[in-house]
């Protein structure tokens, strides 16, 4: 029987199913009901998550500085890290990396993305607990500041030199509309889907 | 506005603090004569003069970029790489600011100067 504590922000209905994983001890994952419905959805995830990437690709959309993207995939990471747990999220994450840049990149620019993307994941997972008092787009906007901070990195790795730092503040202050924008896009999904049970 | 939630504008501050953070080092005197620009290539890192009016072909990683220096300020004239965004970043001209080519695996920094930070200070 699930006991509720009061105070505790309520799970959606996917949560709940899903996290029963954690809790099961007989390992039959590929019968089991509960793992082949997380299965399904973080792959969903991650064709949402590809499906952004590749737009944000094909649109010229964007200034004319180094790293400068409107991280839409992010929000898939983000809703994965609501709709499912975190170390599902990350798997997403990384899967979406890995395809993206083996269908579109580089070797580098798998780096810079690997980074970014570690950055933003973490500081998503970071603010899992306190979603209450702060919405997806406060949490879009660190993930989008956190994205910037990890290519930067990634960029004074590669160069072996701390010169791109001097590019961040102008990638910081462009984070907070990017990510205000894409953390109104999605609150607004998330709102919308978070009950319905898969 | 239904969606904000209070810590939503707390953390746009925390990031414009951040971005005021990480400008400051960047404000240094922009005089010519003391600066001078140091391009890392995949050969190792030449350094050019900013007070000399010049343009300097580079090669690096299979790409050319031609950078050209007038009047104290650097820009990249011509490049073949993919994303032609060295071109676009238009021209430096201060201690710290750097035009980056990643496909051709060159930076171009500003070094020299001193911080106006310290001449606020002293």
């Amino acid at each position: 029987m699930r006991t509720s504590s009061p105070g505790k922000p309520s799970r959606s209905a996917n949560q709940r199913s899903l996290s029963r994983c954690s809790s099961c001890t007989s390992r039959k994952c590929a019968r089991c009901p509960v793992f082949c419905r997380r299965l399904a959805t973080d792959a969903l995830l991650l064709a949402a998550a590809l499906i952004l990437a590749w737009l944000e690709a094909i649109l010229p959309l964007g200034l004319p500085i180094f790293g400068f993207k409107l991280g839409l995939a992010n929000i898939a990471v983000v809703l994965a890290v609501h709709l499912t747990s975190r170390r599902d999220a990350l798997v997403v994450m990384l899967a979406r990396v890995a395809v993206m840049s083996t269908l579109f990149g580089s070797v580098t620019s798998f780096a810079f993305s690997l980074a970014g993307g570690l950055f933003a994941f973490a500081v998503a997972a970071a603010t899992k607990k306190i979603y209450g008092k702060i919405s997806f787009v406060g949490v879009s906007i660190l993930a989008s500041a956190a994205h910037n901070v990890g290519q930067t990195l990634a960029a004074c790795a590669v160069f072996v030199s701390p010169a791109p730092l001097g590019l961040l503040w102008w990638l910081l202050l462009l984070a907070i509309p990017t990510g205000a924008l894409t953390g109104i896009l999605a609150e607004i999904i998330y709102q919308r889907i978070k009950n319905i049970k898969i | 506005m239904k969606l904000l939630k209070p810590l939503d504008f707390a953390a746009a501050a925390i990031v414009a603090a951040m971005a005021v953070a990480a400008a400051l080092p960047g404000l240094t005197h922009t005089d010519p004569a003391t600066l001078a620009a140091a391009v890392t290539t995949d050969s190792g890192v030449i350094t050019l003069p900013l007070d000399l009016d010049n343009s300097y072909e580079i090669n690096s990683h299979g790409h050319t970029l031609v950078i050209h220096i007038d009047g104290g300020t650097l820009s990249v004239t011509e490049a073949d790489c993919p994303d032609r965004l060295c071109m676009k970043a238009g021209k430096i001209s201060r201690a710290g600011q750097t035009i980056i080519c990643v496909p051709a695996r060159v930076l171009i920094e500003i070094k020299g100067g001193e911080p106006i930070a310290d001449i606020i200070a002293g």
